[in-house]
């Protein structure tokens, strides 16, 4: 009604910018815009997972077997990221991992450390907000298995 | 035929520059951060400059004045949208007062920088 240039304005009163948002890619400021594609989530939150000992590979099941094939589709994910999966938001994503671990860990609290550590990384590296990181243990690699390095010391001397 | 005088300091009106040529002074700048290991044409290659006889893959300008697009694969050494705002001064050199999109297309592990 009144000439109230801006200190009034209709609706809700505007929200302050907290400042928790932790993802400061979508900034409305004029300059510009950063935008992380979801190939960058997923390498690195598959690079996050491999750094925790006691995994032994990402993938499983059909992911891996899809994995192997896709390696070979050039543009189509590398073999870094089968296993991981991830959904991108302006401010947030969501991480799915296919584990297998190696014999021997406690698959809970490694499912912890990965967890952690892949959020750590995710949160850190592109400022995204992680809201899960889901873990699904597929496959449990034993130490005697065929593929074991043959540089083990004998068994008898 | 010369500029009326008095009106403040008569800035010569410079010539604009060719999309091209903006686009390959900013791939330059670019180019020149050491987080950047590459420029990159995002999902499709939409990100390039099309100019007569070449393509100019990772930076997409219209021309003088006109808001800019970059692509990049950077190294995972630093947190990338600290290293994106710094493209996005580096590019403002350059372009001048515009807005400056940045897209991170891929990273590359840390490590030293060896460019391909």
């Amino acid at each position: 009604m009144t000439q109230s240039p801006r200190t009034e304005q209709s609706g809700p009163a505007p929200a302050p910018r907290a400042g928790a948002t932790p993802a400061r890619l979508a900034d409305e400021q004029s300059q510009g815009k950063t935008t992380i594609s979801s190939t960058v989530v997923q390498k690195i939150a598959g690079m996050a997972a491999r750094e925790i000992a006691g995994v032994y590979t990402l993938g499983g099941g059909v992911s891996r077997a899809f994995g192997a094939l896709r390696e070979r589709i050039p543009g189509a994910g590398t073999v870094s990221t089968s296993g991981v999966a991830v959904e991108v938001g302006e401010r947030q994503a969501a991480v799915d991992l296919d584990v297998v671990v190696e014999y021997g860990v406690g698959i809970v609290e490694l499912a912890r450390a990965v967890r952690r550590n892949v959020i750590n990384a995710v949160e850190r590296m592109t400022g995204l907000d992680v809201i899960e990181v889901n873990i699904a243990v597929n496959d449990i690699h034993l130490p005697n298995g065929d593929n074991e390095d043959v540089t083990a010391a004998p068994r008898v001397e | 035929m010369s500029a009326p005088s008095g009106t403040g300091t008569n800035v010569p009106a410079p010539t604009p520059r060719a999309p091209q040529d903006i686009a390959a002074a900013l791939r330059r700048a670019i180019l020149d951060h050491p987080a950047v290991r590459r420029l990159d044409g995002g999902t499709f290659g939409v990100i390039a400059t099309y100019a007569p006889g070449q393509r100019l893959i990772g930076v997409r300008v219209i021309g003088e004045n006109q808001p800019v697009e970059i692509g990049v694969v950077l190294g995972l050494d630093r947190p990338l949208p600290e290293v994106a705002d710094e493209l996005r001064t580096v590019a403002r050199r350059v372009v001048g007062d515009v807005r400056v999109d940045v897209t991170v297309c891929d990273v590359t592990p840390p490590g030293p920088s060896v460019r391909s």
